[in-house]
C-alpha cells in the first residue's frame, strides 16, 4: 500500500512566475547565468546553495530591488502569471511590481511605529484609510501570521518591544496585509531561536494554501522541511531543480549531492 | 557510494565506522555459517557449541549497529546517499542477524541428525555444497557493499536459481526418505529444517545485495524481476 499520494505531473501544475534565460550583472560581474526556473502557484520553492551562489540575487530580481543601485543590469525575463507580464520589462513600474509581491528579510525590521501601524502601513500606502477596513485587514493579517492572539490587546504598543520571533511574524503580517501574490523570504529565520524558527516554518506551511512562496535559506533541513520544490544554485548557475522529496533523497547531480550531504568545499 | 569527504571529518569517521562494523558483522556471520555446516557435515560437536556460544556476539552487533544508526541520524541528519546508507545498513543488520539465527539452528540440530542413520553421505554432501554456496553469496554481497559494487550485487541476485537447485535437490532427497522411512520422520524433519535454514540464509544474502543497490542508486529493487534489475541497475 502506498503511504503517500503520487506527485502530480509538473505539466499540470499552474505556474505563478517563471524565470526565462535570466542573467544578472552587478556592474561587470555576472551573478546569475541563464536561469530558467518555474515558480509553481501556491507552492513553496526553496533556493539553496553556498554563500555567493546567487540565491538572494535571484530572489531580489522578483521585486526589482536591484533597480535601487546604479550599474545593476538584468537580461532575460521573469514572466508573471496569470497576466503574463515580464516583471523585468522596462514598461513595468517597479513600484507596481512591489505592490504585488512582498518580502520578508533575514532580520526582523519593524518600523518604529505601533504594531497596528506596522501592519496597516502597506494598506495606507495603497490608499486604504477607513479605520474599520484597516482593523479588519490588520486582524486578518495578524491572524494569518499566527500573532493575533499574542498582540490583540496591545496593538498600540511599539513593535520594537516584541520578541525577535514576534517581530518576524509581525513583518510577515505586514507583508500579508497587502494581499501579495508572491511572498519572498530571504533567510527569514536565521536570526531566530529554534522555537521561533519552528513557528515561522509552521506558518509557511499554512500560508501556502493562499500565496506562492519563494524562500532563500542557508538551512538545508529547513528547505527540506518547508518546501515543495528546491533549486540548488552554485556560482550563479542553477544546478538542479525538482521536487524537494527527490532532491534530498536522490539528487540527480553530484554537485547537489555533495552540497546537501555536507561534502561541499 | 559517494567517496568525496565531508567538510565535517567526524561525520566521515562516523559513517566509516558504521560501514566497518557491518562488514565485521558480516564476516562473523559468514564464519558462523561455515562452522555450523561443518559441525553437521563433519560431525564435530565442538564447532556446534562454538556457533551457539558466538550467537550472542552476533546479537550484540545487531543492537550496537542499530544504535549507531539511530545516533547518526539524530546527530547528523544525513541526506541523500548518506541517508540511504544509514537506512540500508539498518536493514542489512537485520538480515545478518537472521543469518546468524539460521547458523545457530543448524548447529543446534547437528548433534541429533549426526546420531541418526538417516544423515547419509549424499545428503551431507548436498548440505555442504548448499552451505558453501550460501556463504559465497553472503561474502560477495558484503564485499559488494564494502566497495559499492552494484554489478557484483546483481551477480549475487543472478545466482538465485543455482541456490534453489541445490536446496531443492536436498529437500527432494529428504521427502523421498520420509516416504521410505516413516518411523524416522522426526529426524528427517530436522534435516529438512537444516536445508530450509541454509536456503533462508541465502535469501538474506540476496536481501543484502538488494539493499546495496538501494544504497548506491536509490532504487528499491526488492520486488523487481531480475530482468528489470539488470536493465535498470546496470545501465546507470
Amino acid at each position: 500500500m502506498a503511504t503517500k499520494a503520487p506527485k502530480p505531473d509538473l505539466s499540470t501544475l499552474p505556474v505563478k512566475a517563471e524565470a526565462r534565460n535570466l542573467n544578472f550583472y552587478y556592474g561587470q560581474k555576472q551573478a546569475l547565468k541563464a536561469i530558467n526556473l518555474p515558480i509553481y502557484d501556491r507552492r513553496v520553492t526553496a533556493l539553496i546553495g553556498p554563500s555567493g551562489c546567487g540565491k538572494s540575487t535571484f530572489l531580489r530580481c522578483f521585486n526589482r530591488m536591484h533597480d535601487l543601485y546604479p550599474g545593476n543590469r538584468y537580461e532575460g525575463e521573469i514572466r508573471f502569471y496569470p497576466d503574463d507580464i515580464n516583471l523585468l520589462g522596462s514598461e513595468v513600474d517597479p513600484i507596481e511590481v512591489r505592490m504585488r509581491l512582498s518580502m520578508v528579510f533575514q532580520k526582523p525590521n519593524p518600523f518604529p511605529k505601533s504594531i497596528f501601524e506596522n501592519v496597516a502601513y502597506g494598506l495606507r500606502v495603497r490608499g486604504v484609510n477607513q479605520r474599520a477596513k484597516l482593523l479588519e485587514k490588520v486582524e486578518e493579517a495578524l491572524t494569518d501570521a499566527a500573532l493575533w492572539n499574542e498582540v490583540k490587546d496591545r496593538l498600540d504598543d511599539l513593535a520594537v518591544n516584541l520578541s525577535g520571533g514576534q517581530q518576524q511574524r509581525l513583518c510577515i503580517a505586514r507583508a500579508l496585509a497587502a494581499d501579495p501574490e508572491l511572498l519572498l523570504f530571504d533567510e527569514p529565520t536565521s536570526a531566530l531561536d529554534p522555537i521561533a524558527t519552528a513557528s515561522i516554518e509552521e506558518l509557511i506551511h499554512e500560508l501556502k494554501d493562499k500565496v506562492t512562496i519563494l524562500i532563500v535559506t542557508h538551512n538545508m533541513q529547513q528547505a527540506a522541511r518547508v518546501s515543495d520544490f528546491t533549486a540548488y544554485m552554485y556560482l550563479g548557475d542553477l544546478i538542479e531543480f525538482g521536487w524537494t522529496d527527490d532532491l534530498f533523497f536522490r539528487p540527480k547531480n553530484k554537485q547537489t549531492e555533495d552540497y546537501i550531504t555536507g561534502r561541499f568545499g | 557510494m559517494n567517496t568525496t569527504e565531508h567538510t565535517l571529518k567526524q561525520y566521515d569517521a562516523d559513517l566509516s565506522a558504521l560501514r566497518s562494523r557491518i562488514v565485521e558483522m558480516g564476516t562473523l556471520v559468514e564464519e558462523q555459517l561455515r562452522l555450523a555446516v561443518e559441525a553437521l557435515t563433519q560431525g564435530r560437536s565442538q564447532l556446534a557449541e562454538t556457533v551457539i556460544a558466538n550467537d550472542a556476539r552476533v546479537n550484540e552487533f545487531e543492537s550496537a549497529i542499530d544504535d549507531d544508526c539511530a545516533h547518526l541520524i539524530a546527530r547528523r541528519q544525513p541526506a541523500a546517499g548518506d541517508l540511504r546508507m544509514v537506512f540500508g545498513i539498518s536493514k542489512m543488520v537485520t538480515d545478518l542477524e537472521r543469518i546468524g539465527d539460521k547458523a545457530r539452528k543448524v548447529a543446534w540440530l547437528a548433534g541429533a541428525i549426526r546420531s541418526s542413520a538417516m544423515a547419509d553421505p549424499a545428503w551431507l554432501e548436498q548440505t555442504q555444497r548448499a552451505g558453501d554456496e550460501a556463504r559465497s553469496l553472503l561474502r560477495q554481497a558484503i564485499g559488494a557493499f564494502a566497495r559499492g559494487e552494484v554489478d557484483v550485487a546483481v551477480d549475487v541476485l543472478r545466482s538465485a536459481h543455482k541456490m534453489a537447485a541445490l536446496t531443492g535437490a536436498s529437500s527432494s532427497h529428504i521427502v523421498r526418505k520420509i516416504s521410505e522411512n516413516p518411523s524416522e520422520v522426526a529426524v528427517l524433519l530436522d534435516m529438512l529444517a537444516v536445508t530450509k535454514a541454509i536456503d533462508r540464509a541465502a535469501d538474506h544474502a540476496f536481501n543484502i545485495a538488494e539493499h546495496l543497490i538501494y544504497i548506491v542508486q536509490g532504487t528499491d529493487v526488492r520486488h523487481a524481476t531480475l530482468d528489470q534489475i539488470e536493465r535498470d541497475a546496470l545501465q546507470r
